[in-house]
């Protein structure tokens, strides 16, 4: 899954050197909104902060 | 774009090029594999890296500027996260410290630089000139000499992640403290 968020953004810049600037950016929100999804997915363990 | 903010965000894409290689430098070096947040925070840095080569390519505009600041927002978001996790005295830590701080940390300053560093791009952007001139909408303008070299070396090192998250992970979920490769247990 990590490697797919790599792999959007990778091609967003690819896209956007190639002058494509509208599939790139495209791409970019997209993978923001996959990446803040995984990391909702992993943050799961409690965090111990009482001090 | 005035020669000094195509410099400041040539200067970021090699600076998030460099940030990446270094990563890779401590996981091979220190066999210390990347956990899903480190891997987070590193999708973070090429998506700031991302937000730079558009202000190279097509020149700069606040869209661009949006586009790094969402980047280090989200790696902000992961590394403090993971800085949480490990805040408590006690509460053990991941990775090997570089020069006092873990990793994590560093990656929650170098973010805090990122939103600095597009604070004084964008007065420099729009300072001294008239205001249908603030942001330079000139039209794209290929890479060329350095500016190319490091374009590519943030595409190559983006390209190696993917690669290297294959590796690691395959295509589900990578593991929490990861000891070993899935690729490599394969074989």
């Amino acid at each position: 899954m990590t490697a797919l968020l790599f792999l959007v953004i990778g091609i967003a810049m690819i896209a956007a050197t190639a002058g494509r600037r509208d599939i790139a950016v495209g791409l970019f929100g997209i993978g923001v909104i996959v990446s803040v999804l995984w990391l909702r997915h992993h943050m799961t363990d409690p965090l111990v902060l009482s001090f | 774009m005035s020669s000094l903010v195509r410099l400041g965000n040539a200067l970021g894409v090699a600076g998030i090029a460099l940030v990446l290689l270094m990563a890779f430098g401590a996981q091979f070096a220190l066999k210390e594999l990347p956990c899903p947040l480190c891997l987070l925070q590193r999708v973070a840095f090429t998506m700031c890296g991302f937000g730079f080569l558009l202000n190279l390519r097509f020149g700069s505009q606040p869209l661009h500027y949006g586009v790094i600041l969402l980047g280090a927002l989200f790696g902000a978001a992961a590394a403090g996260r993971h800085v949480l996790l490990h805040i408590v005295p006690g509460s053990g830590s991941y990775g090997s410290p570089l020069l006092g701080l873990h990793y994590y940390t560093w990656s929650f300053l170098l973010f805090l630089a990122v939103i600095v560093a597009v604070a004084v791009l964008l007065i420099l952007s729009g300072g001294g000139r008239p205001e249908h001139d603030r942001f330079d909408a000139r039209p794209a303008a290929r890479f060329s000499g350095v500016v190319r070299l490091v374009a590519y070396l943030l595409i190559g090192v983006t390209l190696a992640n993917v690669a290297n998250s294959v590796v690691q992970c395959g295509f589900g979920e990578c593991s929490d403290n990861p000891t070993s490769y899935w690729l490599l247990q394969r074989f």
